[in-house]
């Protein structure tokens, strides 16, 4: 096959890897679309919506991401196995922080029992003031005033 | 899934005798169509590992963002929007650049191909830049990991009084962080500091790429003057994307808050954001802040080195074009490194809403 | 590539040609070696290297057992003792046993097996076992620099506040992290797009689906245990609160985090050597293997099933009551796939014509201990005896039946089965035999006295107890001494054959799967052309070739050659 590489005619018909070429315009307009959403993603969080927040940029950052995702890495025209792996991992980690955001309500209680018991004791950084923890700071403030 | 991916196998059989003779191809496969299709199973398989990598920081947050909502409402105010804003547009651009250098290189367009990947270069320094001007303000006012977090009010506090004449500060090592000594220069030493940041990332940068550069001539023998040419001129371009990102970012922060300020603001602006000093009403700090700014440091600190990678990697496509190695049907490496890029921007996409848009 | 075909030679009708260069004398000098790409060569020092490291956790367990013989102190006092235990786990699950199968063996035998000529990324293959190295390197440092007490697990928060070398050590598990990664990359890659032509998915020989359900859980579950490592290290060295509860963080985030990896991790370690063992059962059995589609499946099964029970490490941990029901659940059903593997290899067995070498011999021991390994698992995923029997002996025993009897047997069984393909010379049958005796032996005495133990009560990592319990102890010391001898014989017959053994036939054993259709030991190459692929366990398609000692391809066998058929009652 090499034989082919030198004559230009047939090099589409041997050496070309079939992929997909997305057209310059399509490139650009994915790209103003995710300025766009940008822009709207950093208003929207100005009005107070409560709960609904995250919620209301995760979907624009998703939105964003499906654009990077099928446009600029062409996975909507990739192989079925890229896509797969791809959404695999996804809801895999989605698992993974469903399970331990489920737990780690449950043993909460435990560990700020923990906390409360033993702030003053355990010593970290040298470099720290003191642990920031209110009641520490509170303590300390009033005197140097 | 199933055999696709082998049937060129018959096709070329014949031409194995005189496979060998195409460099581009390693001896291995049968075909370039069978070469790029493994590549490409084998970079989406390390963007998966990425994501999960990326997955335990994510689980990381959301535990704590569940458990502690006021921490993360508390604490990032303290994060400017504008700058985050402006960062992920960088790197949407230079997203779109590199997605474009890759059509370049589908359709063997060597120029252009080299004009977006230097581009792209420039847009991740850019954002680097950016990034060592918000982490020294973030270092500046104290509003770091749990370990070394200092409350802002306390951190104001502090200072104050030490400006207004009083000897010290009763052994607070807080003056280390907020040396307001000259009132008129409050903003130099935030100046200064983003200066020292902006030296540290470049040399650990230039490290890293010497370091790097070291590898690749393991690999050729010779490297011509191309070669360093080119290394040198991809380091030239970090470099200079760098101060550009770090200094525009400093223009921005002088002249966003620009309406003359009182003394007491500027000392306020010193010690604490300008943000928090502008609160008419100060929400009370709660307890924990500091680990809003573990997960922001851990988090856009592990994003920062992904950059960092990437850029290696696009500096080395540029040595790449640059010596011509890549054809229409050879271009797998500037589509294995553009999809690792786009994943940083993915990743980043997710990170900006989740750590500066918090209402 | 000189290629010598005599005609005179009864090889000559042997269809693939025989040659003289071999992969491993067709370059030389060490560079050769440590810049080599390819991948027998790759795999030839990763075995090396498990095998040293075998040795060195091998050693700490002796120490160990040896101060154990007595509750006051022998050997060292309490806190070598608490290194001494974290430095033989850390090495023997970090360096011995997950890179065991699939990195050693696996390397070598996969290209070869699916008739490719190299795994999909060379230079990626070399990389990862100098990440291996340098891992291993930093374990090495973490020794001389203070040591390592915290058990490999490394639970918060006693790895935040304990004063020895975590930190190096963590950055040890997160290099070889990543090298198990790139393995594992490598292999689903060569799998999906390197198979030759005729072999689908439903053709492939057990072990390759083995290696592609281990490889799996290499690129899904080791990124996560590389983000806790490098969080773990953050946290020790600049205290970011998130594991330490003086700041806010949460110690049982951790053991999530750790043990979404690490209990993957025990079917990373499992896994490949299930895969060895349907192999080695249906060659020796001489007979197909009995449900193959079954045993492809509960592969995957196990392997999906491997990422959905972390949470039975933490039953006492404080995790919620509905997630440990859950986890409990999932758990007993990982059995099912586990016992679906076991009754094929029964099934295979039953009526086989199976021939007891060595390699066979450990297959045999394999599915008795692991039997006994799984089963008692189920004990512990009982929500209320595990309670009772969390943290003791029980724990420890089971989980070495399952780690050591089962992975580290299975790894014995594969490279005692693929020895002449690998080296070229066929090791000393009687003297392995004996070895794998002593190792079955040995490994059971070590280890039941244990489940004795710790249904009495006895906890795990102590370094002393009660004087009612001396007596088992000092059967478990016995046992493990008799381990260590019989391994070490086992390594020396190996090592022996290398330079006095038999010149190995490419087909010793008379496996159907492509990897003995290529000389022994392979050439560089492995396939000029990629060879048809048919069923991997036909073994009526070989027939015993008494001048070469070995088995011919059916068609091949001349028609005035002595021969006996597949199923026949010639011993090797």
């Amino acid at each position: 096959m090499s034989d082919h590489a030198e004559s230009g005619s047939h090099a589409e018909n041997t050496q070309s890897c079939h992929v997909h070429i997305v057209p310059v315009k399509v490139l650009i307009g994915v790209f103003l679309a995710l300025v766009v959403l940008t822009v709207v993603t950093v208003e929207a969080a100005k009005f107070d919506t409560g709960e609904l927040d995250v919620i209301v940029s995760m979907a624009i950052a998703t939105v964003k991401a499906s654009l990077v995702v099928f446009i600029f890495m062409h996975l909507w025209y990739d192989k079925p196995l890229n896509k797969i792996a791809f959404f695999f991992s996804i809801i895999f980690a989605g698992f993974f922080l469903c399970m331990i955001l489920l737990d780690s309500h449950a043993y909460d209680a435990y560990v700020k029992g923990f906390q409360q018991d033993k702030t003053p004791t355990v010593a970290p950084a040298a470099a720290a003031p003191a642990p920031a923890t209110a009641p520490a700071e509170a303590a300390a403030a009033p005197a140097e005033k | 899934m199933n055999t696709a991916a082998t049937t060129t196998t018959d096709e070329h059989a014949d031409s194995h005798d005189h496979g060998h003779h195409d460099s581009r191809l390693a001896h291995h496969f049968d075909s370039h169509q069978q070469q790029f299709d493994t590549g490409k199973l084998g970079i989406w398989l390390f963007l998966v590992t990425e994501i999960l990598f990326f997955s335990g920081l994510f689980g990381f947050y959301a535990v704590y963002r569940s458990l502690h909502p006021e921490v993360f409402l508390y604490a990032s105010q303290f994060l400017d929007t504008v700058l985050g804003a402006a960062n992920t547009v960088v790197l949407l651009f230079s997203s779109l650049t590199m997605a474009w250098g890759v059509r370049c290189a589908q359709l063997g367009q060597t120029r252009g191909l080299l004009v977006c990947l230097v581009i792209t270069l420039a847009c991740a320094a850019i954002f680097l830049g950016v990034k060592s001007f918000e982490y020294t303000e973030k270092a500046h006012h104290g509003l770091l990991w749990a370990g070394m977090y200092q409350s802002p009010e306390h951190h104001a506090e502090a200072a104050v009084p030490a400006a207004a004449g009083a000897e010290a500060t009763a052994g607070h090592d807080a003056g280390d962080h907020a040396h307001a000594s000259a009132d008129d220069h409050s903003d130099e030493s935030l100046f200064e500091k983003t200066k020292h940041t902006l030296s540290y990332m470049t040399t650990v940068l230039w490290a890293v790429i010497v370091l790097a550069g070291i590898a690749f001539a393991v690999f050729i023998k010779k490297p011509g003057k191309l070669t360093q040419a080119t290394i040198a001129g991809c380091f030239l371009i970090s470099a200079v994307g760098m101060v550009l990102g770090t200094y525009a970012s400093i223009g921005y922060h002088h002249f966003g808050h620009a309406e003359k300020p009182t003394d007491q603001e500027i000392l306020m602006a010193e010690t604490v954001p300008a943000e928090y000093a502008a609160q008419k009403e100060k929400v009370p700090e709660p307890e924990l802040a500091g680990t809003f700014f573990s997960v922001y440091f851990c988090m856009t600190g592990l994003h920062a080195i992904h950059i960092i990678g990437g850029m290696i990697a696009i500096s080395w496509l540029i040595v790449r074009t640059a010596h011509g190695a890549f054809t229409t049907y050879y271009f797998g490496a500037v589509d294995f490194v553009g999809l690792y890029w786009h994943l940083v921007d993915l990743i980043w996409i997710y990170l900006f809403p989740l750590l500066y848009l918090i209402n | 590539m000189a290629t010598v075909v005599d005609s005179s030679n009864p090889k000559s009708n042997f269809p693939i040609q025989y040659r003289e260069l071999n992969y491993l004398n067709c370059s030389q000098g060490w560079k050769s070696w440590f810049f080599t790409l390819d991948h027998k060569r790759i795999g030839i020092m990763y075995l090396i290297g498990v095998t040293s490291a075998f040795f060195m956790g091998g050693l700490f367990a002796m120490l160990l057992r040896t101060e154990l013989l007595s509750p006051s102190r022998i050997l060292m006092g309490a806190d070598s003792y608490n290194q001494m235990f974290t430095l033989h786990g850390a090495i023997m699950t970090f360096l011995v046993i997950i890179p065991g199968v699939p990195a050693a063996v696996g390397n070598i035998i996969l290209p070869v097996m699916l008739g490719a000529k190299d795994v999909a990324f060379p230079r990626m293959n070399l990389g990862s076992f100098y990440l291996w190295m340098f891992g291993a390197v930093f374990f090495l440092a973490a020794i001389v620099l203070g040591g390592l007490d915290t058990g490999w697990t490394f639970y918060t928060p006693y790895s935040i506040t304990t004063s020895t070398a975590v930190i190096t050590a963590l950055f040890g598990v997160f290099i070889l992290g990543f090298s198990s990664i790139f393995t594992g990359l490598n292999f689903i890659v060569t799998i999906h797009t390197m198979r030759p032509p005729g072999m689908t998915w439903f053709k492939m020989p057990l072990f390759l689906w083995a290696l592609y359900a281990t490889a799996l859980i290499q690129i899904l579950a080791t990124p996560v245990l590389g983000i806790t490592g490098l969080l773990l290290i953050v946290e020790r060295a600049f205290h970011i609160g998130i594991f330490d509860p003086a700041l806010g963080g949460d110690p049982v985030l951790f053991q999530h985090f750790f043990w979404f990896y690490s209990h993957p991790a025990v079917y990373v370690m499992i896994l490949p050597a299930m895969g060895v063992v349907s192999e080695v059962i249906a060659v020796h059995s001489r007979k197909h293997i009995f449900g193959y589609r079954f045993i492809a499946y509960s592969s995957i099964a196990i392997a999906v099933f491997g990422f959905l029970v972390w949470g039975h490490h933490m039953f006492v941990s404080g995790q919620s009551k509905v997630v440990a029901v859950v986890f409990s659940a999932i758990t007993f059903s990982v059995s099912i796939p586990s016992a679906i593997k076991v009754f094929n290899w029964l099934a295979t067995m039953y009526k086989g014509s199976i021939h007891f070498t060595t390699a066979m011999c450990y297959g045999l021991s394999f599915i008795f201990i692991f039997t006994i390994g799984g089963l008692t698992g189920l004990f512990l995923a009982t929500l209320a005896t595990d309670v009772h029997l969390h943290d003791t002996y029980f724990v420890v025993a089971h989980f070495h039946y399952v780690m050591m009897g089962s992975s580290l047997v299975g790894l014995f069984a594969a490279v005692h089965h693929w020895w002449p393909k690998i080296s070229g010379r066929m090791f000393n049958e009687f003297w392995g035999r004996i070895a794998c005796l002593g190792v079955f032996m040995g490994f059971n005495l070590t280890f039941f006295p244990q489940f004795l133990l710790g249904t009495r009560g006895m906890p795990r990592r102590y370094y002393t107890y009660l004087p009612e319990f001396q007596n088992l102890h000092i059967l478990s010391t016995m046992g493990a001494y008799l381990l260590g001898i019989s391994s070490t014989l086992m390594v020396g017959t190996l090592i022996y054959s290398v330079y006095r053994g038999k010149k190995a036939p490419a087909n010793p054993w008379g496996g159907a799967s492509l990897e003995w259709m290529c000389s022994s030991p392979p050439p560089h190459n492995n396939f000029d052309h990629p060879p048809l692929a048919g069923d991997p366990y036909v073994m009526e398609s070989v027939v015993y070739n008494e001048e070469i000692e070995g088995y011919v391809p059916a068609e091949c066998q001349g028609a005035g050659t002595k021969s006996v058929t597949a199923s026949g009652d010639k011993e090797v």
